[in-house]
Formats: structure tokens, C-alpha cells, sequence
């Protein structure tokens, strides 16, 4: 059978391939919205058909970012329901419906475990606070933006995020919301960390040791904090935690274009010149004092829990236990 | 500062458009950042001075010496904040300042041989600084640097020059891109380089043999004044074990500071970090530019200087040397 990919799909892939769609939560969402937009499509009648199709769509969408935890999660979120409904709905349509329902559940919670971490992170701001954040992550900024409505007066420097900027989203929101914004090279973090009271970041991944995977620059920083003694957050939905590391295997950090850091024309001219560009860094536990989920805020060693609880079926599973 | 008023007193003292002309000329390149490393500074504002030197209409001393200190107030005043110009002035003024009952010709030759001997200094310095750097690079050694510096390009030539082939890796240093210039400068010399963005140093400290930087400035307690993000590099130097050694002729200790922390660092300006107009209509959103920070001196292995490789606790004795062969 041949399968053609939707074109909304293919639009979702590119999207998240060129960074148009980011962040974790909004990625995980999208990758889900185009498993839906791959049920809606789908002519399928057989259960293998359907599945071939779903996996297509699935396989297209975790090769977009190697290195985002919440895409496969998402993913997974939504074929493993699938696959533990096979038994007891036989009907494939029956399985789309039920696979839309599974779909939109994830959405939903997905959406609500941002409010979520707002709400449970605000309490840990206090009036006056000046905060520190780098690069642009929804639930760092719902966090912050909670406090703020809750009448805590809040000053924030933001880094302005090399190569691409996303500290400009966040200063640009937070301004927005009248909250006063300092903007900053990254460079100069340690220079403004003794004013600064807590560090508040999302995450790209966090691993079963705690260890937490973000944009490149946080470990730099999470280093000047550790030195000041200034308290460092980590603002993180569920899905961010990876099951992967738990049995074993590393987080693979990308490395995006070198045009991101210097244009390829000048590049070219200079043959001894190479450009690295990884765009996560590994912040090591130690340096985190709390990590904000959906589900309460948990020290770093916390983590293991978290996986265990969220997806030991896949540990199990992956380590070949029976399930 | 140097006031309109001022312009035409000096004028009209001098006599003569064109040195005035000359000298605001290099006041200007110094104010907008166009001469900006502490060594290229101390360069110009030498010059400035030799040019007054020689071309003063100055009839008595104390025109004359009224002429060299508003001179040097405006070449001062182009970035107040600024410690190597603070340096570099108050090094060639401190021959002239305190002499006394001496002839105005005299005065003219002391003031352009304080300049020259400046300049020289400076030369001198950046040779002697690359034989005993180049001693502490070995072959095959990957090296890290942030922001440009001449000094750190000459004990990379000489490295070069004595036929060890090493690799560098290099930030980009915003907010100015200084970086990019360095690793230009780094892959004529023949050798390879990689650049990164700042934010990525921790990324790749494990793989580094030797941390070396300029400075700007050295604080007495050996404290280092250099490109802002300099701090956090040799704060995650020191975590990762890596040495960290800053190359700096003795003219950039400044015995201003009695406690290196109290110098005051110059901001940017703020387009360099954001388009002004986006600025403009963000009421909340405002821009701290920091040029430089202070590295303290317990993350720094080793100070290269003309004099030899010192410890940073041994800024204090050479400066207290150099204080005693002046007297």
C-alpha cells in the first residue's frame, strides 16, 4: 500500500524542523495534533493499515528534532493507548475515534500542566523578587507571569539567548505584561547574579538523574547561580522527562547550522574556521534546586520517581520485562 | 569636560585648527569605540599627546600645562569609565604632572618622551609577553580564548613562529563580535579554529588545555578586568579544572584600585543588544550593557606579563616595583 503523507503533516514536520514551531509543550502538541490530522485522513480499514499510516506519520515527526523529549513522549502518549485499545476495540473506526479522544486528552493536559506550574510555581516567588531567565519557555514565563498577576512585584533580567535570540520573546512577553525587563548578553549573567534571587528556566529534556537538558547557555549559568548561592528552578512538564535515560541511553545534543552564528559567505572565506553550534547544554543536578512540574515541585533527584510512575510500562518494556 | 568654551580658549592658545582638529579627531575614535582595545587606546592617547608636544603655541609652562591636562581631561572624558584610558593617560601624565621649575621646552620633551616611552613599553611588552606565553603553550594544545586581543595574537604568532601547531577554540564575544575578528586574525596565522557562540563555553571546557585571555585592566588583588563573560569562563575554567591565563603588559595593573572590585565598569551602548525603535516601544523592557567584567584573582592560574609569568597575587608587589623605580 502507498501511503501518501497529509499536507498539513508534512507543514507541522517542517514547522518544527525550522524552529517555527518551539517550544517542548508546543512541539509535543503539534506532533500529536498531526498524528489527529493522520487518523482524520486516513482511509484505512485494517488495523495494520491504520497502524503502518500512524507510524509513518510518527516515524516523519521524530526525525524533525533528534533531541526533543516531549516529541516522543507525545507520540508515545498516544500510540501506546492505541495499542493497549487493540484488544478490546476491534472496529477501526471505532479505534480513530478512540484515538482522537487519547489525542485531544494529551492536548488538553499538555496545555493545562503549564496553568499548572504557574500556579505551583508562583508560590515559591516572593514580593520583590528579581529573577534571571534564559531563552523562551512557556512554563518558565507562566510561572512568573502568575506571580505577577498574584501582586508579587517582580523584576526580571532576561538573556538575550545566542544564536537565535529567544530571550527577546521573553522579555518581549514579560514586558507585555508590565513586568520590568532587563535584557543582557548571555556573557554577563555572573556579572548581574549577586542582584538576582532565583534563576527561572524550562527544560528540554530532564534525565532520570536529574540532570537537566536545555538551551546551551544554562549550565553556564546554573554554574554562576551554584557560585553565588542564588536559587535555580527549572520550570518542567512530565513529559519532558525523559524515559530514554533510564535504561542507559545518553541525550543526544544537536547541533544546529553554523549560518546561526556566522553567515556562511564569511565562513567560507576563512578556511581554517569552523563553527560548533550545540544547542542544549547539560546542567548537572547538583546546580538544581527544584524542579517545577505539573504534579508538584520535586528535587532533581525526584526524577526517577517521575519516570517510574509516568512510563515504567516503557522501562519495562524496554529493559524486556513482561508487562 | 572638555566644553565649547574650552574648544575655543584652546584655539585660540594653540593657534592652530589643524593639531586641535588631529587630536579631537582621536578623542572622537576613542569615544565611539573605533580605537577600543587597552593597548590600541594607550596607543592613540600617546599620540595625542606627542601631537600636542610638538605643535603647541604654548608661550609660558603653565599655558602649556594647561593645555596638556585639558588634553588629557578629554581624551579621559571620551569613556570616563574606561580603566585602561584612565591607565594610559594617568601613565604618561604622572612624568609630567609633578614637575617642577622646569623650562617649557623641557616640559615638551618630557611629555613626548613620557608618550614615546609609552608606546615603546607597549611594543616591548606585547614581544617579551609572546616568548614567555608561547613557553606555556605546548604542542598539540587546544586552547580557548573570548574577545579580541592583540596580546593573545601575538603569543599565538609566536607559537606559530616556533612550530607548534595547536588549536584554538573561540567565542564570538557579544555583543560586539569581537570573537569573529579574532578567529579571522587566528585563521591567517594558519591555525584552526572553532567558533562558537559564548553561551556554549561549558559545552566545550573538557576538551581545553589552557584558557587565554587579555585584559583590560588588572586590579591590585590581581583581580582581571577584561571582556564581560570572561568571569563566567573562568569560573567554569575552575570547575572544570582547566588553567586560565591572562596575558597582560604591566601598564594595564592600575594602582587606582586599592580593592580590584571598586573599578567601575563602562557600559555599551544599547543598540549594540537590541534595534533602539523595538526599544523604543517596549516601556518595560530596558538594557543593561556591561563591557567587561572582573574575573576574581582565585580563578586565575597565572598572569603573563613583560616581567615574567606572575601569580595574581603578585600584581601588587609589581606594582609596588614600579612605584619605587619611578621614585
Amino acid at each position: 500500500m502507498t501511503y501518501v503523507l497529509p499536507e498539513k503533516v508534512e507543514e507541522i514536520a517542517k514547522g518544527i524542523k525550522t524552529m517555527e514551531i518551539r517550544g517542548a509543550g508546543k512541539i509535543a502538541r503539534a506532533a500529536v495534533e498531526a498524528l489527529k490530522i493522520t487518523v482524520e485522513a486516513s482511509r484505512a480499514e485494517k488495523f495494520d493499515d491504520f497502524m503502518s499510516e500512524l507510524s509513518f506519520t510518527a516515524k516523519i515527526l521524530l526525525e524533525t528534532r533528534p533531541t526533543a523529549v516531549s516529541l516522543p513522549n507525545g507520540i508515545r502518549y498516544v500510540m501506546r493507548r492505541l495499542m493497549q485499545a487493540r484488544d478490546t476495540i476491534t472496529n477501526v473506526t471505532d479505534l480513530k475515534a478512540y484515538t482522537l479522544r487519547v489525542a485531544d486528552q494529551f492536548i488538553e493536559d499538555s496545555e493545562k500542566a503549564v496553568q499548572r506550574i504557574g500556579e505551583i510555581g508562583a508560590k515559591r516567588l516572593k514580593d520583590g523578587d528579581v529573577i534571571l531567565t534564559h531563552c523562551h519557555s512557556s512554563a518558565m514565563v507562566e510561572v512568573i507571569k502568575t506571580a505577577w498577576e498574584q501582586g508579587k512585584k517582580i523584576q526580571v533580567y532576561s538573556t538575550e539567548t545566542r544564536p537565535r535570540f529567544q530571550g527577546r520573546i521573553t522579555a518581549k512577553t514579560l514586558g507585555q505584561l508590565g513586568i520590568p525587563v532587563t535584557m543582557i548578553v548571555d556573557s554577563a549573567v555572573r556579572y548581574f547574579m549577586n542582584e538576582v534571587d532565583k534563576v527561572i528556566v524550562g527544560a528540554d529534556a530532564i534525565a532520570a538523574n536529574g540532570a537537566l537538558v536545555n538551551k546551551v547557555g544554562t549550565s553556564m549559568i546554573a554554574l554562576a547561580a551554584h557560585e553565588a548561592r542564588t536559587l535555580f528552578f527549572v520550570a518542567a512538564e512530565t513529559y519532558k522527562f525523559s524515559p530514554e535515560t533510564m535504561v542507559g541511553e545518553l541525550v543526544v545534543i544537536e547541533e544546529r547550522t553554523s549560518s546561526e552564528v556566522i553567515s556562511s559567505k564569511q565562513l567560507k572565506s576563512m578556511k581554517n574556521v569552523t563553527v560548533r553550534n550545540p544547542s542544549f547544554d547539560v546542567t548537572p543536578a547538583e546546580y538544581i534546586d527544584l524542579i517545577i512540574t505539573e504534579r508538584g515541585v520535586i528535587p532533581p533527584q525526584g526524577a526517577m520517581a517521575i519516570l517510574q510512575d509516568l512510563y515504567g510500562w516503557f522501562i519495562g518494556e524496554k529493559m524486556g520485562f513482561p508487562r | 569636560m572638555f566644553t565649547v568654551t574650552n574648544r575655543d580658549r584652546l584655539c585660540a592658545k594653540f593657534g592652530e585648527k589643524a593639531m586641535i582638529q588631529e587630536i579631537e579627531k582621536i578623542v572622537h575614535r576613542i569615544k565611539i569605540k573605533e580605537i577600543a582595545g587597552a593597548d590600541e587606546t594607550a596607543l592613540a592617547c600617546a599620540g595625542a599627546l606627542i601631537i600636542l608636544a610638538r605643535h603647541s603655541k604654548a608661550k609660558t609652562l603653565e599655558e602649556f600645562r594647561w593645555e596638556a591636562k585639558e588634553v588629557t581631561n578629554r581624551l579621559v572624558n571620551a569613556r570616563p569609565s574606561s580603566s585602561s584610558l584612565r591607565n594610559a593617560v594617568s601613565h604618561i601624565s604622572r612624568e609630567f604632572e609633578g614637575s617642577e621649575g622646569v623650562e617649557l621646552a623641557e616640559m615638551r620633551s618630557l611629555i613626548e618622551n613620557s608618550a614615546s616611552r609609552l608606546m615603546e613599553k607597549i611594543d616591548d611588552a606585547k614581544k617579551r609577553i609572546a616568548e614567555i606565553g608561547s613557553k606555556r603553550i605546548r604542542n598539540s594544545d587546544v586552547i580557548f580564548t573570548h574577545g579580541f586581543s592583540t596580546t593573545v595574537l601575538a603569543i599565538l604568532k609566536r607559537v606559530v613562529e616556533e612550530g607548534k601547531s595547536v588549536q584554538l577554540f573561540v567565542t564570538e564575544a557579544r555583543p560586539g563580535f569581537g570573537g569573529r575578528e579574532m578567529a579571522w586574525r587566528i585563521n591567517d596565522l594558519g591555525l584552526p579554529v572553532t567558533l562558537i557562540a559564548d553561551s556554549a563555553a561549558r559545552v566545550f571546557i573538557n576538551g581545553i588545555d589552557n584558557i587565554l585571555i587579555g585584559a583590560e585592566a588588572i586590579a591590585v588583588n590581581g583581580a582581571v578586568i577584561s571582556k564581560v563573560g570572561t568571569a563566567v569562563i573562568a569560573t567554569l575554567a575552575h570547575e572544570a579544572r582547566v588553567r586560565v591565563l591572562v596575558a597582560a603588559g604591566t601598564y594595564k595593573f592600575s594602582p587606582e584600585t586599592v580593592v580590584g572590585e571598586l573599578v567601575e565598569i563602562e557600559e555599551g551602548d544599547q543598540a549594540q543588544i537590541v534595534d533602539l525603535k523595538l526599544l523604543a516601544k517596549r516601556e518595560n523592557v530596558h538594557v543593561r550593557n556591561p563591557m567587561y567584567d572582573v574575573t576574581p584573582p582565585q580563578y586565575v592560574d597565572a598572569i603573563i606579563t613583560e616581567r615574567g609569568m606572575i601569580p595574581p597575587q603578585g600584581v601588587y608587589l609589581i606594582l609596588r616595583q614600579i612605584v619605587e623605580d619611578q621614585n
